[in-house]
C-alpha cells in the first residue's frame, strides 16, 4: 500500500493518541498516581495503556482474518490496512508506556523484542510496499500474475524453441520426423504465443527449408547462450544484464543474413521478457519476504500476549 | 512487429485455475505462522509446568515481571509465597500484608503515629498509615506494605521509597501524629538546609545549645597540638578507629586502648596505678595504700631497692645513711602521702569534688569512729586519678565517691538516622569534624551540619542533593539514604522459621 495523502488522517488520529497518551503518561509519573513508585504495568494507567497496545495489536493482528472474508460488509479493505500501519506502529508506544519503558522478566522481555522486530518488519515492509511497486512498474513493463511467472517461462522457453526452429534440428535427428514434429507443435501451442497469424505462418514456411542459410552461427548462439537463460538453467551475464544483452545481440546481427535477422529480434524479446520475469520474481520476494519474519512472529506474540494478560491479572 | 503483446493473448497463457493452489511462498508462510503459534505456546507450557513427585504444577517465574530484591531471591520462582489470595479474591491473587507478615514484623515508624482500629481506615490522606494490632509492640504495625515497597524492579528498589511517601507525613507532621506534637521538625520537604532540620535534635540542652552528651573531661584541642598528633593525618584514628565487624561507625573509645599509655592511675609518682573500671577495686587500693608501694618495691632490680630502702638520719650535726626495712620504707611512703593528702584536704583542689564539707569532717575523725577508712586519701587519690577525667559523685551516707558514666560506647549522634564512615573515607575527618581542632569541652559537639562544612571541605549537601544534571550530579538526597522507616526497636522476633518446603 502507498502511504500518501489518503493517510493523512490516520497520520493526525495517531499522533493525537500518541501525544495525549504520553502527556497523560508525563503527568501520571511526576504528580499523578504512579509519582510515588514510578510507572508500573500493574498501576491503573499502565493497565490502561496495556489494554490499548493489546487492542491495538489485535485490530492490526485482524487484518489477516479480514482477508479471509472480503466479502463482509466490515469496512473497506484499505480502511483495514491503513488501520493495521498506523495503530499496529502505535501498539510499540502504547506497550513501552505500558511497561513504564521497561522490559521487565523474561516473557515480558520476550514480549517487547518481539514488538520491535514485528513494528520494525512491518515499517520495512510498509516502505517496500510503498517503493518497489514504483520500481516494479518501471523496470517491468511485462509483469505478470506472480504465481504464473514459472508457468510464463515455460511459454517463453517452448516459444524461443519455435523460434529457433528456422536453425534446423538440434542434435542430428532426421529431419523430415523433426519437421513433422515442430510444425504439429507450433499449430497445437500457437495460441499461447505472442506471435502474430503472419509470423506463426512464416515459421512453419521457414521448417520446410529448415536449416536456413548461415543459420549456424545462430544456432551455435541460441544453444550456448540463449536456451540455457531461457530456461533458467543460467541466470549469469550477459543475458541478465539489459545493456550487455543488447550489445551481444546487436554482434550476432552482424554475423547473420538478413532473413535471419527477424528470429534474432524474436529471441531478443524472448529474453527480455524472461529477464523481466526474473526481476519481478526478485521484487515480490522483497515485495512479501519480510512476511515471512511479521506474520509468523505476530502468531507467536498473540498467544504469548494471551498468557501474559491471564497470569498478569492473576497476579495482579 | 512479430510477436503480439495483447491482453488476450496474455491471458492466454495463464493458467486460469492458479488462485485455487496456494503458491508456495504463501503456504510456507502459512506452516511458518502457525508453527510459530505452536511453539510458542509449547514453550509456554514446557516454562510454565514442571514435574514434582506430587504430579504436574505451576512454574510462574517466568512471568514474573522484572528481578525481584536480593531478600526475595530465594522464593523468586514462587510466586504463591507471596501472591496470596484475598478473601474474597476469586481469581486474582494480589500480595497482602499477611504474606510480608510471614517473615517481617513491619513495626511502626513512631509510637506517635496516627493508627487506623482497622484496616478499611487506613488513609494516605488522612495521614493513617499504621493499623492496631495488639501483638505487636506499641500496639500497632505499618499497614499496606505494598504501598511503599515496589517488588520486581530489582535488587534495590524494595528499599528504595520514594520520598513522597513520606512526605505524606513529614509534610505536616502535627497533623500526622497523634498529640499533634510531634517530636522530629514539624515540616521536612527535602534535604536541603532549607527544608531539613539541623542534625542531632535531640542534643539539645534546656538552652536549646546544641552539645555533646558525654560525660567526661577531654580537651581535642590540647590533644591535637601535642607533638605526636600535631599536623599527622592519622591524628585523629590514633584513638578514633572504625569498628572491623561493621565499618560504618567507629569503635567506641576506652582507657586501656587509648589513654593509658600516656596517663596512667597514679595517685602519687612512687605508686603503682590504680585500676581503671573497678571502682570497688579502686577504693580497696585506696584504702590500704600500703598495697600501691609493696608491689612498686618488689619490682624494683636490687640495687636501686638497696638504694630506696636508706634513710638520711641526723646524728649530731652529721646526717648519716642507714639501711631500713621494706615495711618502713612503705609504711614512711604512706605516712607521707596522708600528710601530703591532708594538705591538700585544706587547700582550694580539694573544694570541687562532691560533698567535699562531709569528706573533709570524715577524714578529722579518729580511725575506729571513720569505718570507711582514710577518707581523706581515697578522695586525694582518688581526685588524682578518676577526677582527671570523670565527674565524681558521692554518696551522702558512705561519702564514697564513684565517677559518673561517661555514656561513652552506647551512643549514637544521629539516633534517628544512620551515617556510613565506611562510605565517607574519601573525605579526610577534619572536612566533617573541622571543630574538634578548636574543641577544650567535652560538650562541644564536633559533628557537621547539614550545609555546614569543615574547612574547605564540602558540606553534606554539596553531594547529597536532588539535582541529576551530568555536571553537578551528586550523591542520593532520599530520605532512606539515611533514614529507617521502620522502628528496629519495636519489632519482635520473627514469628516463623524462615524456612521452605524443598521442591
Amino acid at each position: 500500500m502507498r502511504i500518501d495523502k489518503s493517510h493523512q488522517s490516520w497520520l493526525f488520529l495517531s499522533i493525537a493518541i500518541l501525544l495525549i497518551a504520553g502527556g497523560w503518561y508525563w503527568y501520571d509519573v511526576t504528580r499523578g498516581h504512579d509519582a510515588l513508585n514510578g510507572p508500573s504495568g500493574g498501576s491503573a494507567t499502565g493497565l490502561i495503556y496495556g489494554v490499548l497496545g493489546t487492542s491495538f495489536m489485535l485490530f492490526a493482528g485482524l487484518l489477516g482474518a479480514r482477508k479471509k472474508v472480503r466479502t463482509w460488509r466490515i469496512g473497506r479493505a484499505e480502511f483495514w490496512m491503513r488501520g493495521h500501519l498506523w495503530l499496529g506502529t502505535l501498539a510499540l508506544p502504547m506497550i513501552w508506556l505500558h511497561a513504564g519503558f521497561r522490559h521487565g522478566g523474561l516473557l515480558t522481555s520476550i514480549l517487547t523484542w518481539l514488538t520491535y522486530i514485528i513494528v520494525v518488519s512491518g515499517i520495512i515492509g510498509a516502505l517496500f510496499q510503498h517503493l518497489i511497486p514504483n520500481a516494479m512498474t518501471r523496470s517491468v513493463p511485462d509483469e505478470t500474475i506472480f504465481e504464473q511467472i514459472p508457468q510464463v517461462l515455460r511459454h517463453l522457453a517452448v516459444e524461443a524453441d519455435d523460434v529457433a526452429a528456422i536453425c534446423g534440428p538440434e542434435n542430428g535427428q532426421d529431419i523430415e520426423t523433426w519437421r513433422k514434429a515442430r510444425t504439429s507443435a507450433l499449430r497445437t501451442r500457437s495460441t499461447r504465443a505472442l506471435m502474430t497469424e503472419e509470423r506463426r505462418d512464416q515459421l512453419a514456411a521457414a521448417l520446410a527449408t529448415a536449416p536456413a542459410d548461415g543459420s549456424a552461427p545462430l544456432k551455435e548462439f541460441y544453444l550456448r547462450q540463449v536456451k540455457p537463460f531461457v530456461i533458467g538453467e543460467s541466470d549469469q551475464p550477459p543475458l541478465n544484464d539489459p545493456t550487455r544483452a543488447s550489445t551481444l545481440f546487436a554482434k550476432q546481427k552482424v554475423l547473420l543474413p538478413q532473413p535471419l535477422h527477424e528470429t534474432l529480434d524474436d529471441l531478443e524479446r524472448i529474453c527480455d521478457e524472461v529477464r523481466q520475469l526474473h526481476a519481478q520474481r526478485r521484487m515480490h520476494h522483497w515485495l512479501h519476504g519480510w512476511l515471512f519474519i511479521h506474520v509468523p512472529l505476530s502468531m507467536a506474540l498473540l498467544v504469548l500476549t494471551i498468557a501474559h494478560v491471564i497470569v498478569s491479572l492473576r497476579y495482579w | 512487429m512479430a510477436r503480439s503483446r495483447t491482453t488476450k493473448t496474455i491471458a492466454k497463457r495463464i493458467d486460469l485455475g492458479y488462485f485455487k493452489r496456494s503458491h508456495p511462498m504463501r503456504r510456507w508462510r502459512r506452516v511458518l505462522t502457525w508453527l510459530c503459534g505452536a511453539i510458542a505456546l509449547v514453550w509456554l507450557s514446557m516454562v510454565s509446568t514442571r514435574w514434582t513427585d506430587k504430579g504436574l504444577s505451576l512454574n510462574d517465574h517466568i512471568h514474573n515481571p522484572g528481578p525481584v530484591s536480593v531478600a526475595h531471591a530465594m522464593f523468586q520462582d514462587d510466586c504463591a509465597q507471596c501472591h496470596t489470595s484475598k478473601p474474597g479474591g476469586g481469581f486474582i491473587l494480589a500480595v497482602t500484608d499477611q504474606a510480608c507478615l510471614k517473615c517481617h514484623d513491619g513495626s511502626l515508624h513512631e509510637p506517635n503515629q496516627k493508627i487506623a482500629p482497622e484496616a478499611a481506615l487506613v488513609s494516605r490522606t488522612k495521614s493513617i498509615l499504621a493499623i492496631a494490632e495488639p501483638a505487636h509492640p506499641g500496639g500497632a504495625r505499618s499497614a499496606d506494605c505494598v504501598t511503599c515497597h515496589i517488588e520486581h524492579r530489582g535488587k534495590e528498589m524494595l528499599r528504595a521509597v520514594n520520598d513522597a511517601h513520606c512526605l505524606v507525613c513529614h509534610e505536616d507532621l502535627p497533623a500526622a501524629t497523634q498529640n499533634g506534637q510531634p517530636t522530629a521538625a514539624n515540616r521536612i520537604t527535602g534535604f536541603t538546609a532549607a527544608n531539613h532540620p539541623t542534625f542531632g535534635n535531640h542534643l539539645r540542652n534546656a538552652d536549646k545549645k546544641w552539645v555533646d552528651p558525654t560525660v567526661l573531661r577531654f580537651n581535642h584541642q590540647r590533644h591535637l597540638e601535642l607533638d605526636q598528633f600535631k599536623n599527622k593525618t592519622d591524628s585523629c584514628t590514633s584513638c578514633h578507629t572504625p569498628d572491623p565487624q561493621d565499618r560504618r561507625y567507629m569503635l567506641p573509645i576506652s582507657y586501656e586502648k587509648n589513654c593509658q599509655s600516656c596517663h596512667q592511675l597514679l595517685p602519687t609518682p612512687d605508686s603503682e596505678p590504680v585500676v581503671h573500671g573497678q571502682l570497688s577495686i579502686v577504693r580497696a587500693q585506696l584504702m590500704s595504700p600500703a598495697v600501691l608501694f609493696e608491689p612498686k618495691l618488689r619490682a624494683m632490680s636490687p640495687q636501686q631497692r638497696e638504694a630506696k630502702l636508706v634513710k638520711q638520719v641526723r646524728v649530731g650535726r652529721r646526717t648519716e645513711s642507714q639501711q631500713i626495712a621494706p615495711e618502713q620504707w612503705i609504711a614512711d611512703q604512706v605516712n607521707a602521702l596522708n600528710k601530703v593528702a591532708s594538705e591538700w584536704m585544706d587547700g582550694e583542689d580539694a573544694k570541687k569534688i562532691p560533698n567535699f564539707e562531709l569528706i573533709k569532717a570524715a577524714s578529722t575523725q579518729p580511725a575506729e569512729q571513720n569505718p570507711t577508712g582514710p577518707v581523706a586519701f581515697v578522695a586525694y587519690g582518688m581526685a588524682n586519678s578518676c577526677f582527671k577525667c570523670h565527674d565524681l559523685k558521692s554518696n551522702q551516707s558512705t561519702l564514697e565517691l564513684s565517677t559518673l558514666p561517661t555514656n561513652l560506647g552506647n551512643q549514637r549522634k544521629f539516633t534517628a538516622s544512620l551515617f556510613n564512615h565506611d562510605s565517607h573515607r574519601n573525605q579526610s575527618c577534619r572536612d566533617c569534624h573541622e571543630a574538634a581542632w578548636v574543641s577544650t569541652a567535652t560538650s562541644d559537639l564536633l559533628l557537621p551540619d547539614i550545609n555546614k562544612p569543615g574547612a574547605g571541605a564540602p558540606s553534606c549537601v554539596d553531594c547529597h542533593h536532588a539535582d541529576v544534571s551530568p555536571q553537578i550530579r551528586g550523591a542520593s538526597a532520599s530520605c532512606v539514604t539515611c533514614h529507617n522507616f521502620h522502628d528496629r526497636f519495636l519489632d519482635r522476633a520473627v514469628p516463623a522459621p524462615l524456612t521452605k518446603e524443598p521442591k
